[in-house]
This record gives structure tokens, sequence and C-alpha cells, in this order.
């Protein structure tokens, strides 16, 4: 079945939809609530505002989603208000302040215990820093068609109808040349996941 | 070679698409074999920068999201239906307010403003009375509202004229105008005691009802409760002159 151009430019772009979510969590009187009662009279270490604390929570929350592949935002909104929790925890941590004592109240219920999306591995900054300078490297194609290729799974075949320049074939061939060269890069970027870490230790 | 068969396995693993078992098993084979250990840690390479890129466009696509929203800041309010809610109800209660405020009624009038506004006029004592010339002087005053020099003319009039029922009537009238009760009704007992006995003459008698009526409403100026049994009087007689005003007294008092 052919896919068509539309279809194929919706599903080939991994934000559709996010505009309307992210919109809705910055102006969600629970998102503020939760947000105003981890303030100290309204402010946050750093100088930063409830606003910026949602655009980086939002972000870790995207990630969170592709993984996970929950796409409902009343699903997904326990866990978002649990990151920017996360979050402000971190800056008070940061800053030395006294945190401010939560207080009773129905949002607790929304919160997953246990969950923590906060990855405490050492060399992680390291790693992604070298991980960016590579993927940095890339072309903006190169990019865009692994990303298609990663986050959306398309086939060369979806991507080529995306592209409506190239063919298939040629799309095949861009792709395994940008992903040598991208794995050409990556190559030395030093092993800090903690799952490989474990795997090599547990030998 | 042998590796290459894993690819799909180890990228369904680590995109988190593999069950539990074949994870598993994955792993179990990941421990004895180096090679499948460096292909994971490749694909996770991989997996990273790509979640990196998308973080990198992300942020980019939220700090257009966050200038498109300033830009319709006003309009931005409303795509949260929470906000629509909470903006219809400010809207139902500044309406109801405005309303509230707005909405046209009858001030409340204070006793004293009821009694002032019963008050017999210049033009109603004319029609009554028959004033003499030499009244002229001091009616004029009354109608410039000059009630001080009013009652110093009034004084002087009660003491030497010979008209002297009607100078007393209309100082009293000049005091109850004033809102002093105690002289006015001196003044108005005066005019009453003077005349009690000439009551048959009609012109003696519009003089006496004067006084009973501005008597009855002497008590309103004072803050006081009217006085009923004089009132009822006055609304029981329909030859009163002022039968029909009280009559609308008792009515506005009622309410």
């Amino acid at each position: 079945m052919k896919r068509s151009k539309a279809n194929a430019m919706e599903t080939a772009d991994p934000f559709t939809g996010l505009e309307e979510i992210y919109l809705s969590l910055l102006d969600d009187p629970r998102v503020r609530n939760s947000l105003q009662r981890r303030s100290i009279q309204g402010k946050f270490p750093g100088g930063l505002t409830a606003d910026d604390i949602i655009s980086e929570s939002f972000e870790r929350l995207v990630l969170y989603a592709w993984k996970s592949g929950q796409q409902d935002p009343e699903e997904l909104l326990p866990y978002f208000i649990r990151i920017c929790q996360n979050m402000i925890n971190k800056l008070f941590n940061r800053e030395g302040t006294k945190e401010q004592p939560l207080q009773e109240s129905t949002l607790d219920k929304w919160v997953v215990e246990g969950e923590d999306f906060e990855e405490e591995w050492l060399g992680q900054e390291e790693r992604d820093r070298l991980l960016w300078e590579a993927v940095d490297q890339l072309d903006e194609r190169c990019q865009n068609f692994l990303l298609m290729r990663f986050k959306e799974n398309l086939s060369s075949k979806e991507i080529a109808i995306w592209t409506e320049e190239l063919t298939y074939k040629q799309v095949d061939r861009i792709m395994d040349k940008c992903r040598a060269k991208y794995r050409r890069l990556i190559k030395n970027v030093p092993q800090f996941f903690p799952l490989t870490q474990y795997l090599k230790t547990a030998k | 070679m042998e590796i290459y068969r894993h690819h799909s396995k180890v990228e369904a693993y680590v995109f988190g698409k593999l069950s539990q078992a074949d994870a598993q098993a994955l792993e179990q084979e990941a421990q004895e074999d180096e090679a499948l250990r460096e292909l994971i840690h490749l694909y996770q390479l991989e997996y990273r920068g790509m979640e990196l890129l998308l973080q990198a466009q992300l942020r980019k696509k939220i700090n257009r999201w966050n200038a498109n929203r300033k830009k319709s800041w006003p309009l931005s309010f409303l795509r949260n239906r929470y906000m629509t809610y909470y903006l219809s109800a400010a809207a139902m209660i500044g309406l109801l307010f405005c309303l509230w405020v707005l909405w046209p009624t009858t001030p409340q009038q204070t006793q004293a403003e009821i009694a002032l506004a019963y008050t017999p006029t210049y033009e109603y004592q004319v029609r009554g009375l028959d004033q003499p010339d030499s009244l002229q002087l001091g009616l004029q005053l009354l109608q410039d509202a000059a009630y001080q020099e009013a009652i110093a003319f009034f004084k002087d009039c009660t003491e030497q004229s010979p008209q002297a029922e009607r100078c007393a009537l209309l100082l009293g009238h000049a005091y109850f105008q004033q809102g002093n009760a105690q002289p006015s009704e001196e003044a108005l007992h005066r005019a009453r005691e003077i005349f009690e006995p000439l009551a048959t003459q009609s012109s003696q008698k519009a003089i006496r009802e004067y006084a009973s009526w501005y008597l009855c409403l002497l008590p309103l100026i004072e803050g006081k409760d009217i006085p009923w049994d004089r009132l009822r009087e006055i609304a029981g007689d329909p030859n009163h002159l002022f039968y029909q005003k009280s009559q609308q007294l008792r009515k506005a008092l009622s309410n």
C-alpha cells in the first residue's frame, strides 16, 4: 500500500502534535500548582522561572514518551510532574537552599514512586558531549534520515516519498553512507552505559 | 560474520521492543560474547546520539513555540480549557456585579427628606392663602431660600404686623426649611393659638390647616416617628387642604 505524501510528511515529522501538548502543559493549572507548591515565594534557584522548568522537563518527557510509546497527554501528566519535581530538587540541592516542604495534596497520587528519570552516571555528560560533537558533524540530510530511521522506523521507500526527489535505492545508499559515517564518528566514544558496564563486569 | 545475525535483535533490544524472555537470553549471550557487547554498545550510542539530536531539535521547536505564544499572548490563554472556564466564570461574575451596581434603584429617602418633600411650596401657599402686599418681601426671601433673612423679617412681622398669624405661619415655615424644629414648632403653635377661635373664616381655616400639617411633619425633621394620630386626622378629612398629601405621605411611610 502506497503511503501518501501528506501522510509520509506527518509520520516523518517526530514533532507532530507536540506543540499542542506542550502548550496545554504550560497552561495546565495542575502543573502550575505543583510548581508553585515547590517554589519559595514563586521563585526557583538560579533565577529560573516556572516556564523554564516546564520547557526543560518537556524535553525529557518527549524522550520518555519516545521510549515508552505513550502518547496520551493525560497519561503523561504524572510523569511530567515527576520530572518537574526532580528538576526542582536538583536545583535546590545544587543551590544548597532548603527545599520548600511538600504539602499534602491530591497531586501526590499522580507521582509514580520509584520512577526516576535522572541518570546518575558519572561519565554521562562527557559521553553526551562527545556524541553531540559526532552528531553535529553530520549534514542536515543525514541527521533527518537517521532520525526518521531511528525515531519513526520509516523504511527507505517511505523516506523516498517524503523527500520527493530520491528513489528508495538512492535513499538506501545515502542511509548506508550516513550510518557508516555516524558509526565511524561515534566509534571512540567511551562506554559509559550502565548496561554495557554491567554486562562486562558480570562476565 | 555471525554477529550480523544479531543486528535486528540488538536493535529491537536497544529500542526496548524485545520481549523480556528474549532480552534476558540476549543479555546472557552478551555476557559470553564480547563482539555482541560491542554491538549493543554501538546501537546504544547510535540511539543516544539520536536522542540528543531529537532533544536539540525539540529545544529549537520549544523556543519557537514560546516565541509564538508570547506573540499571541491574549489568545493563547483560550487554548487551555480550564482558562476558558475561569474566564467565562469571571465574565459572568463581572456581569452580575455590573448589573447590581448599575441597576436603576430609587434612592432611600431619609425621614427629613420625606418631610421636606411634603412641605407646602411657596406656590401652594399662594394658592391657598390670599397674601397681602406687605408680606411680599418675606415671601420673596422664602422663594430665594434666604431663610435667615426671612426669619428676621417674619419675626418683626409677627410682633408688629396686623397679619401676625400669617407671619407666624411663614416664620414656622422658614424655621422648618432650615431644619430648626423647636422654634418652628413654637411659631406654628402660636399661629394655631391665635386663629383657633376664628377658624370659621376660610383664610384662617387655611392657616390652621397649614400649621397642623407643619406640626405633623416636624417630628420627621428631628428624626422622630411621625405623629400617626395627627396624620390620620388629616387623612380622614376630605376637606382638609392637605388631604391628598397626607394620603400620599401615609403610603410613602408605610413603604
